[in-house]
């Protein structure tokens, strides 16, 4: 089974838990879809998207759209925000050496749960496709 | 008509302010009574609260959750066993408040640990290596003896 799904909003917190809706709700409707490909999916969407809300300027004025496709083979995601250049450098799955440190895990787990992570500006606006193969 | 005594439910930061967020009273663990060395009082240990966040442990509720701990631990009760078994998520700002939080506890003279940890939890815990310091148990009554 197959889908599309789209989600529009402003890039706050509050947003995030209307993404987790979102995939609940493909959860519901694709059935046969891996429930630890959906689980590992989401995480890297809020991940994503939390550096979005994080890191995303001018703070509070940046608005998203979200497509998913749920494909035979994989399940594809990109995240599109109107926010300034994403100033990060790159990023890996190393994890912070400092293990009690607080924060800086984000990306770095997002690319270990996907098969893919991709960052493109392009047309005034950031663009992260994600992408992992389904079991 | 009886009035039953109306018991204070979750100590002193009531939970229902916080919506999926509450400490435990049911397992809140006390050690045993013990006579104090110098004689005359009783005195009762509670140093160790169960919190309980329930659902998303994301950018959302996370803050409030590391300001439940800090009243937690302000409050003297140092040892702190998170029962995450209602949390059907969680992500890295979630993960950054458990760190918090056990940061906050060993300061104090305390620990943290957490019991009853979801698939997805236990995945990014591992994932993130923080399997290494925040110590699973598999129930909150296992998490809550010998400190």
């Amino acid at each position: 089974m197959t889908g599309d799904y789209v989600l529009e909003g402003l890039a706050v917190p509050e947003s995030l838990n209307l993404l987790h809706d979102l995939l609940e709700r493909v959860g519901r409707e694709q059935p046969d879809l891996d429930r630890r490909d959906l689980m590992m999916f989401e995480t890297a969407v809020i991940e994503v998207a939390g550096n979005v809300v994080e890191h995303g300027r001018p703070p509070g004025d940046v608005v998203w759209t979200f497509r998913l496709s749920v494909l035979p083979d994989r399940l594809e995601g990109v995240l599109s925000d109107s926010g300034e250049k994403y100033p990060g450098g790159t990023w890996g799955t190393a994890m912070p050496s400092d293990l009690l440190q607080e924060d800086g895990r984000g990306l770095a787990l997002a690319t270990a749960v996907l098969d893919s992570l991709e960052y493109e500006r392009a047309a005034a606006a950031n663009h992260w496709t994600m992408l992992r193969r389904r079991s | 008509m009886t009035v039953e005594a109306q018991q204070e439910p979750y100590g002193r930061h009531r939970g229902d302010a916080r919506p999926g967020l509450f400490r435990r009273p049911d397992v809140l663990h006390q050690t045993p009574a013990y006579v104090d060395p110098g004689g005359a009082a009783l005195m009762t240990e509670t140093r160790t609260a169960v919190l309980q966040p329930t659902g998303r442990l994301n950018m959302v509720a996370s803050p409030a959750f590391k300001n439940l701990v800090e009243e937690t631990v302000a409050s003297g009760q140092t040892r702190i066993v998170v029962d995450l078994g209602q949390v059907t998520f969680i992500d890295s700002s979630g993960l950054g408040a458990l760190i918090s939080a056990l940061k906050a506890t060993r300061q104090a003279g305390g620990d943290l640990r957490i019991a009853d940890v979801p698939d997805q939890v236990m995945s990014v815990l591992r994932l993130t290596n923080l399997d290494r310091v925040l110590r699973v148990h598999p129930t909150v009554v296992d998490a809550s003896r010998d400190w």
